[in-house]
């Protein structure tokens, strides 16, 4: 297929790379993006609207942002399962500060400082102690949410100094772009470049690929593994934040309805491979959009719960079942 | 002399006027309120105030709607709103409060006329309700949130006090005075807790030396409420009354308490809704399950609608509209319902409405 | 394979003593079990009614769902897959034995159809993982999506028992010689899959297909056909799972069962069993599932908050993982 671009000239180029990154994971899913939503404009006149982007990429914010973590972390092969706890933890911790203090801004630097903390916990505990990352954080997944319930009683906090400043960053825009995706981007685009542009991006990739050859080829996989736990829970502080906006609230149930199955779906099916060392960013981005246009059509088409997840589901099964013939297509270009 | 006394006199007087004229103000506050409240209840599709438009639609934004309460409730809406020539419509957030904010962005991108809400967490919901709440009619079921017009629910506190005082009494006459209850509740709503709370006060105020012996977290579900109850009965298995904030975990413990292998002679248990089909028949069974508080979600979707057309036309309602609750037993449930052959039920609207509400408050916190 | 170490055949008193301290000391059984003993000896310190025969009873009972489907889940886990939709199969399988039994008042027959649609999904399961290749996890989660979506399609309201055959109700609430019918259906299935997995050949292909799919393949072992047999199981277990909580509940809620597939994994996991497969333990699950359970009973038994609850199982979670953690590299390093 690519042999047709052996020529020199500056068209037949472009033309090559065109058709070269039409193989490509990306392509895929923005194909498939691209269907969801030409679907919905067809079903629901509701969906022909600008406002309703701007609202999903608002709505999406949060999921996205703690997907740049996740991803990270899994393109290395660890996994980290507590995010939608620690989107109650940074919730609680930023808005219990707000009316200890009154302090606006020491709420915020508190609730984001509980993301370096509980990674560096999760860091410690799989780089030092050798513990499996998957159950670790199924362990923290409860334990964080349990000491949330248990120092709130299950009550929400509520902002008392009322600070809409804050609150107001999750409904403002710049220009039309919803302050909340703004901050996504930037920390995509960061991201993207570390992973990409940076030798700690590829150690990453290394890592993920092969550990022992990574170790053996002198790369710090410790230490890289231990930054990478901080970011991730970093990233679903930051999730958690944005939330804590939205609701000007300290939530002990934030995130528990299953954040992490959604935001792990969204970049599993953005192509992140769950052994490691495979996908993009990028893929990631796609795989959250996806998702959430999903689900934002069938709630503006009013199909009940039931038929939302079938829905879900199947949308699922069918972008990773791209992803594997894609890649069995590309061993077979290689050969 | 006498400009100076016509003087005073007409200081007093304008002072008299100005203390008649407030005290008369907040009285037509009251009375204003009083009357938008009964003509909430009582208009109806035949018989609509002059001058009104109606909303074209109307969407309901629900916490959980596998729950009966909830399917039976929008059920009635639908059926209000048809004949009123409204579209309604349902989303459900299935107990997630980022998927129930998003749905009410949803609305507001489809321009709905307005939004009826009930808030997974009434706290959290309450910057989105405000903002959206500015230039839209909201009314909030269930659960009162900040910036909503007004609420249409039942007083959870009262209804508990009132199973709690048919409780006492059950006691007195069955078992020799002695109450001894499990109460399997749901401490993450303020609406439950108040329910809980109420049947405690309620059992107390004819039973004093009535006892809760243990309150256990039954996550509002049958599973859950199986599985606590199962432990909570051994550690005190001489528990006489079974207190649940939903049919759900009344039942839940129900199961468990027959599972234990204990007397069901020796026991009441207490429901709180009486939605379904499960409370009724478990009533018409004459088993253990003697009593619930029944909140008549058929009324409460026509008061809900009612309430949003009433408000979409400027009408300044109370803060909150009262649905009647009271406690059903075998003796009144075909007071109010009446069985279809196939076992469904279909409620007596007429008859509910006649429900007398008497609030009974909560005694202040210290 | 760790459970060849709490085998108790030995000759002499002696050799049993240091085959027992050694299962004690270097194995993650050894650790569960300590644990497990440690709380069991402070409750039943703290509780008077906490070591009586009935609340032992009512333990057991609460934790055999769990334990039943986890004994499927152990096996699947070291042949390498996993199944996420048994939380979905609870509600879906309740919902449709419950309306069969009512319609046909016939018990056989809504325990088959139960059964069978644990074989249909497990079938389905493997089907999506292994003929098309995506990662079980994704499958499996996908169809927990969808089971779930299809309980609540089936049925709006719950469904009530109105067959009334007695019993069903014995299924879950009965006693047999004094002991709950759960128990025993937990302790059968568990017995049962024990010797399955460490004394017949099926277990050794479970073990080598877990371990290295290449390598079993070029030994002739037919690695779909076992690993598929594993999807079968666990989905027929779930089922069988999800009948017995039926009967305990007296009625079909398509609701429940959110977050079983994360206790019957959890526990799984947490009593040693590898997620990349080939290696596991059944007296691990066995005894991480009594863990679990342990806590959540113990909690009520003290009336401590609930919230507590949910605290301490992840802290003992991540206790045992890291004993466990410290134990494989002091093995390592000597």
């Amino acid at each position: 297929m690519a042999v047709l671009s052996k020529g020199s000239g500056g068209n037949s180029d472009a033309a090559s790379r065109i058709s070269r990154w039409l193989l490509t994971r990306e392509a895929g899913l923005v194909i498939l993006l691209l269907a969801v939503v030409v679907l919905f404009w067809i079903l629901e006149p509701s969906t022909r609207q600008q406002r309703v982007y701007w609202d999903l990429l608002r709505e999406i914010s949060p999921n996205l942002i703690a997907a740049i973590g996740v991803t990270m972390l899994m393109l290395a092969g660890e996994f980290d399962l507590s995010i939608g706890s620690m989107l109650a933890v940074t919730s609680v911790t930023t808005v219990v500060v707000f009316n200890g203090t009154d302090n606006m801004w020491l709420g915020i630097i508190a609730g984001l400082a509980t993301g370096p903390i509980v990674g560096g916990i999760h860091g410690y505990l799989v780089t030092r102690q050798k513990m499996n990352s998957l159950v670790t954080t199924l362990g923290s997944l409860f334990a964080l949410r349990g000491m949330v319930y248990v120092y709130t009683n299950k009550t929400p906090i509520v902002d008392e100094n009322g600070f809409y400043d804050f609150q107001d960053a999750y409904y403002n825009n710049l220009g039309p772009v919803p302050l909340p995706f703004v901050l996504a981007i930037i920390l995509v685009v960061l991201a993207l470049i570390v992973l990409t542009q940076t030798e700690f991006g590829r150690n990453i990739y290394a890592i993920g690929g092969n550990e022992t050859a990574a170790r053996v080829s002198g790369i710090k996989v410790n230490l890289i593994k231990f930054i990478l736990f901080v970011i991730c829970a970093s990233s679903a502080a930051i999730s958690g934040m944005i939330l804590t906006m939205q609701t000007g609230t300290g939530y002990f149930d934030s995130g528990s309805s299953g954040f992490e199955l959604i935001v792990i779906a969204g970049v599993v099916l953005g192509g992140i491979a769950l052994s490691g060392g495979k996908g993009s960013l990028v893929g990631t981005l796609l795989g959250i959009l996806i998702l959430g246009m999903t689900a934002k059509g069938l709630r503006l088409m009013g199909v009940n719960t039931n038929m939302q997840l079938m829905v879900t589901g199947s949308i699922m099964i069918l972008a990773v079942f791209m992803h594997s013939f894609h890649d069995r297509i590309s061993i077979f270009r290689n050969r | 002399m006498k400009a100076r006394n016509r003087l005073i006199l007409m200081v007093l007087l304008a002072l008299f006027a100005l203390l008649i004229g407030s005290i008369g103000a907040m009285a037509q506050d009251e009375d204003a309120m009083a009357e938008a409240d009964a003509m909430i209840r009582a208009f109806t599709a035949e018989e609509m105030p002059e001058g009104w438009t109606l909303p074209d639609s109307i969407g309901h934004v629900t916490n959980y709607l596998v729950h009966e309460w909830y399917q039976n409730e929008t059920k009635a809406e639908a059926a209000t709103a048809e004949k009123y020539g409204i579209e309604f419509s349902i989303n459900d957030a299935n107990l997630d409060l980022q998927a129930s904010l998003a749905a009410v962005d949803d609305y507001v991108a489809q321009d709905v006329g307005a939004l009826v809400f009930t808030p997974v967490d009434e706290a959290a919901s309450s910057p989105a309700i405000r903002r959206v709440a500015r230039d839209r009619t909201v009314v909030c079921e269930g659960t009162a949130v900040v910036g909503c017009a007004t609420l249409v629910a039942i007083s959870d506190y009262t209804a508990g006090f009132q199973v709690g005082v048919w409780a006492g009494e059950y006691a007195i006459e069955n078992f020799d005075g002695q109450a001894r209850a499990l109460d399997i509740g749901l401490p993450a709503l303020t609406s439950t807790v108040a329910r809980s709370d109420g049947f405690a006060d309620g059992l107390h105020s004819v039973l004093p030396e009535g006892e809760i012996v243990q309150s256990v977290d039954g996550a509002g579900s049958k599973d859950v409420a199986v599985q606590v109850s199962a432990d909570a009965l051994t550690a005190n298995p001489d528990v006489n009354i079974i207190f649940g904030i939903n049919d759900d975990s009344a039942l839940g413990g129900l199961q468990s308490y027959i599972a234990a292998g204990l007397d069901t002679d020796n026991l009441l248990v207490v429901g709180f809704g009486c939605e379904g089909i499960a409370c009724k028949d478990a009533l018409q069974e004459g088993g253990p399950y003697k009593v619930s508080a029944a909140m008549f979600p058929e009324y409460q979707g026509l008061l809900l609608i009612n309430a949003a057309v009433a408000v979409f036309n400027g009408v300044q309602p109370p803060p909150q509209i009262y649905a009647p609750s009271m406690p059903m037993t075998l003796d009144n449930l075909f007071d109010y319902y009446t069985q279809e052959e196939d076992g469904t039920y279909t409620a007596m609207l007429d008859v509910i409405s006649e429900i007398e509400i008497d609030i009974v408050d909560p005694p202040m916190e210290e | 394979m760790l459970d060849s170490s709490a085998d108790t055949s030995g000759t002499g008193i002696g050799k049993f003593l240091t085959k027992t301290t050694n299962w004690l000391l270097h194995t993650q059984e050894g650790v569960l079990f300590f644990i497990v003993a440690a709380i069991w000896l402070f409750l039943t310190i703290q509780s008077p009614v906490f070591f009586t025969g009935r609340n032992i009873g009512v333990l057991l009972s609460q934790v055999s769902m769990t334990a039943i489907t986890a004994v499927g889940m152990t096996i699947l886990l070291i042949s390498g897959e996993i199944d996420a939709s048994v939380g979905s199969m609870q509600a879906f399988v309740g919902v449709v034995v419950m309306s069969v039994l009512n319609s046909s008042s016939n018990l056989a027959l809504g325990v088959l159809v139960g059964l069978a649609i644990g074989v249909v999904v497990g079938l389905i399961n493997s089907l999506i993982s292994l003929r098309l290749g995506i990662n079980s996890l994704i499958a499996t989660l996908a169809m927990l999506s969808i089971v779930r979506g299809a309980a609540f399609g089936f049925t709006e309201a719950s469904i009530q028992n109105t067959h009334k055959i007695p019993t069903f109700t014995e299924i879950g609430n009965g006693f047999f010689l004094g002991v709950p019918w759960p128990i025993i259906f937990f302790f059968a299935v568990f017995l049962i899959f024990y010797f399955v997995l460490s004394r017949t050949t099926f277990g050794r292909f479970v073990h080598a297909v877990g371990a290295n799919p290449e390598a079993a393949t070029l030994a002739g072992i037919p690695v779909r056909l076992v690993k598929m047999a594993g999807f079968v199981l666990t989905s027929v277990l779930a089922s069988f799972s999800a009948i017995i909580l039926l009967s305990r509940l007296n009625s079909g809620q398509n609701g429940i069962g959110a977050g079983f597939e994360l206790e019957a994994i959890g526990a799984v996991l947490l009593g040693g069993t590898s997620l990349s497969g080939g290696e596991g333990s059944m007296v691990g699950t066995f005894l991480a599932v009594l863990l679990l359970g342990t806590l959540k009973n113990g909690i009520v038994l003290l009336d401590i908050n609930s919230s507590w609850q949910v605290a301490v199982t992840g802290l003992i979670i991540i206790i045992a993982v890291l004993l466990d953690a410290r134990r494989r590299r002091r093995l390592g390093q000597d």
